[in-house]
């Protein structure tokens, strides 16, 4: 009997400190960020983005849209993706083997011919079936390449290969980019004089509910259905205070692949975007990581808090769920890739606290969570649950959870007040209270999914049905 | 007994935990309300203030001083009362300045010099030398970019300070007034600088310059040979983007440097600004380059390239590396007439890769 109320206790307190480090790392997180906004924005304001949008100086940027059966708002995203302020770049279309008629859409569209261009198989890929380009000079900065089916992360190494600039932009055709974007993710690159700045990434906000007329945002307004809603404020969470944090101590380990920029020689050494896993964009980012951190030179993975890049959110469950359950298996598979860095102080920053962070916090807390609710409804069953204490600690994790998320939408109004109205505000803040309610263990599911789906070597991305933004959404 | 000891207090805890979150939520939420009430505030008025800025300097730069006016003393540009009376808000007057230093950087000659006039009117200048003398990094920063944007040449004593300071936005800002004082005498910062120069300063730096008429260009020598690499990496894109000839045989002594970046400018430099021996120089340092800086030089030998490099450039298909033989293609394409033929001419002209690259330049892709 002694054992077991040892092993009672040790469940007992083994959770309990387990959640209070779970909380230290919030409180951490959401505080340590206010200084880097803080210090971005006043930054920011002597900034005169004319210089870089004008200047032929600076470095040159290839961006890398893949697009797969996105036939229906093509035409639109690419010319949204042209429309972009900078002087020194290209932009790469990679249909992946599209079955609709993306191809010959985009040849009508944009004038374009089948091309000799030389590319050099640095990274292994598919095979390229075709390069086009514009013979009208106004399209002079478009590339398309036509290639066998091979997933985004095939696609994404053959624009590396196609591209002979120095950075490569790699984002999802269906997001919407604001026109200066790529001035404000270029800039940390030329800022760092101590370190080599490998790569950037941006805010990405939720574009369902905001006002979109070909392929460009003309208003930002909150989605009114309560899934999209309630993803907003996850986004503002994980990017304004989750990435600032991280990014302050030069602890990224993700930049979201829906928009990055990276120093393509690096890229290129890493050998490219790893195929084997759904996780392409996090891998990426932990093995540029590793590759500087094996040969001891030193970098930056930068981050900057302005709202860039706006993606449609899933707006059901269903589709949410594939994608919780993706992102699970992606984290995952990085982990796994890259498990030598676990708590090697070899790896600096990332290997003592990246890492374990994302081991024992991201991956691990969906799984404790689950265990924890099986083993509660276990001893309830057998009476065991002393339910004054059971409640108390059940409306503190609640109130915590609600207060992590007006101090992250306190956050948002003094920054960026991208959502004005009062109204959309208070929504915002019902939404904090519903979210531990009727998302979160959604979420805990989708990532319990995951790691089942892992176990069984599940490996499919998962089809991510879309309702399109290029309709003006009704407010 | 300790377990229901513990078991006590750890309620007590949670329920005082629990009652300070809620505490917070309603300290929070209560914040946002303020926050948002003050915002849709100044929204509201933010639009007829920037008007009534507008109004004030649309009168300035159309002002025309009379002939014996004392500029220095008097106030002579008619300013609303309205205006007089709200300048000691500081959000109108931060509106106001914002406006105002918004309109100086796109004007110059008379209307340029009525703006500075307005500011000095206001006496908008001991609030920017307040910024200057306070703690904050960014109101420094701040003050600092005032008095450059109004061209206060008298506070440049208040300025030299910082020109080497810790702080990177401050050392910038103070830098770029300088420059705007002195015009290219300003970067005489450039000879003490300790603190590495960022490419995007470096980038502003050259913007500034841009609006300068090119001439005296002293002290370029000095920062070619500088022991802090950026202000050399500088000195080279001043060279590249000005042309400066007389620079020629210093470039070709940075061909040694030990840092492969500036190397690697030199090389981008001495192609804007070559001579008979250049081609031979970059043949010359060819082979104990870095691959970047050996494409370099192949980009280079496109713009300086005679026949008698051909032998060179064609041996250099025959690289290992890719990047080299389509670099070393591209050159011999560009070497007209005959530079071309040798590429098709050569052994592997049929085989993987140099067939594709063959193509690629057939097609004049580029």
């Amino acid at each position: 009997m002694i054992w077991l109320e040892l092993i009672y206790d040790l469940i007992t307190y083994g959770l309990l400190c387990y959640s209070l480090f779970l909380l230290a790392g919030y409180i951490g997180i959401g505080l340590y960020s206010i200084g880097e906004i803080n210090k971005y924005l006043h930054k920011n304001s002597f900034t005169n983005y004319r210089i870089l949008a004008t200047s032929n100086d600076t470095p040159s940027i290839s961006i890398l849209a893949p697009a797969y059966n996105e036939g229906a708002n093509i035409i639109e995203n690419v010319r949204s993706l042209l429309s972009i302020h900078y002087n020194n770049l290209e932009v790469i279309i990679i249909n992946d083997g599209s079955k609709d008629d993306s191809i010959n859409k985009l040849i009508v569209a944009y004038d374009l011919e089948k091309v000799d261009y030389f590319v050099d198989q640095i990274i292994e890929t598919k095979k390229i079936r075709g390069i086009y380009k514009s013979k009208n000079k106004i399209y002079r900065k478009l590339i398309v390449v036509d290639k066998e089916n091979g997933g985004k992360a095939d696609a994404l190494n053959v624009g590396i290969n196609v591209s002979r600039n120095q950075y490569v932009v790699c984002i999802d055709v269906d997001c919407i980019i604001e026109q200066d974007a790529l001035l404000k993710l270029i800039k940390p690159f030329l800022e760092n004089t101590k370190e080599r700045v490998i790569a950037t990434g941006g805010v990405v906000r939720i574009a369902n509910g905001c006002e979109i007329a070909n392929g460009r945002l003309i208003k930002v307004g909150l989605p009114h259905d309560f899934l999209p809603r309630v993803q907003t404020l996850e986004y503002i969470r994980a990017f304004l205070l989750g990435r600032m944090a991280w990014s302050r101590i030069n602890g990224l380990m993700l930049i979201s692949g829906a928009f990055g920029a990276f120093d393509r020689e690096i890229v290129v050494k890493c050998g490219g975007y790893n195929h084997k896993t759904v996780g392409e964009d996090m891998e990426l980012v932990v093995r540029m990581r590793r590759y500087m951190e094996e040969k001891d030179l030193p970098y930056k993975v930068a981050f900057i808090p302005d709202p860039l890049c706006w993606t449609e959110a899933p707006a059901s469950y269903k589709i949410l769920g594939r994608q919780r359950n993706r992102w699970t298996r992606g984290t995952i598979e990085t982990l796994k890739f890259h498990k030598v860095m676990c708590l090697n102080t070899n790896y600096g920053i990332v290997g003592v606290l990246s890492y374990p962070y994302w081991f024992f916090f991201e991956l691990l807390a969906p799984l404790v969570e689950f265990a924890g609710i099986i083993i509660f409804v276990f001893l309830a069953f057998f009476g065991s649950i002393n339910w004054s204490y059971f409640l108390a600690l059940l409306v503190c994790v609640y109130t915590f959870g609600v207060l992590y998320s007006i101090f992250a939408i306190l956050m948002e109004v003094l920054t960026y007040n991208q959502y004005r109205k009062g109204k959309d505000i208070l929504n915002l803040m019902i939404t904090a209270f519903l979210e531990p309610i009727f998302f979160h263990p959604f979420v805990v599911w989708a990532s319990v999914k995951g790691n089942i789906d892992y176990l069984q070597k599940k490996s499919s991305w998962g089809e991510m049905t879309r309702a399109g933004l290029s309709q003006p959404k009704k407010p | 007994m300790l377990s229901q000891y513990f078991n006590l207090s750890g309620l007590q805890f949670l329920i005082a935990l629990f009652v300070i979150f809620c505490c917070l939520i309603i300290l929070l939420i209560s914040f946002i309300a303020i926050t948002l009430f003050i915002l849709n505030k100044r929204e509201l008025n933010y639009y007829d203030w920037k008007e009534l800025a507008d109004d004030v300097i649309t009168i300035a730069i159309f002002f025309e001083p009379e002939d014996d006016a004392d500029l220095a003393n008097i106030s002579v540009i008619d300013i609303p009362e309205k205006v007089k009376k709200l300048l000691p808000n500081k959000y109108f007057r931060t509106i106001f300045t914002n406006q105002l230093l918004s309109a100086k950087e796109n004007m110059v000659g008379s209307s340029g010099d009525n703006l500075d006039l307005l500011y000095t009117q206001l006496n908008l200048e001991a609030f920017a030398l307040k910024k200057i003398r306070s703690k904050s990094w960014h109101n420094i920063a701040k003050g600092i970019k005032e008095l450059g944007l109004m061209d206060l040449k008298k506070y440049r004593e208040d300025v030299k300070p910082f020109l080497n300071y810790r702080r990177q936005l401050i050392r910038i800002e103070a830098q770029n007034t300088m420059l705007k004082f002195d015009g290219f005498q300003g970067l005489r910062f450039l000879n003490t600088a300790t603190y590495p120069i960022s490419e995007w300063h470096q980038l502003k730096l050259l913007e500034e310059l841009a609006q300068l008429p090119p001439d005296d260009f002293t002290g370029i020598d000095n920062w070619l040979n500088s022991n802090n690499d950026s202000v050399v990496l500088f000195a080279l894109k001043l060279v590249r983007n000005y042309h400066l000839f007389q620079f020629h045989q210093q470039l070709v002594q940075l061909f040694s440097h030990q840092n492969e970046k500036i190397r690697g400018h030199a090389i981008i430099a001495i192609k804007e600004i070559p001579d008979e021996t250049t081609a031979n120089n970059l043949m010359a340092i060819y082979p104990g380059e870095t691959l970047n800086n050996k494409l370099e030089i192949l980009s280079a030998l496109k713009e300086v390239a005679m026949n008698d490099e051909i032998p060179f450039i064609v041996s250099c298909l025959d690289d290992h590396a890719t990047d080299i033989k389509f670099a070393a293609a591209t050159t011999l394409y560009h070497i007209k007439p005959n530079g071309f033929k040798y590429v098709l001419n050569h052994p592997d002209a049929d085989n993987e890769p140099l067939v594709r690259i063959i193509k690629h330049l057939q097609s004049n892709i580029e």
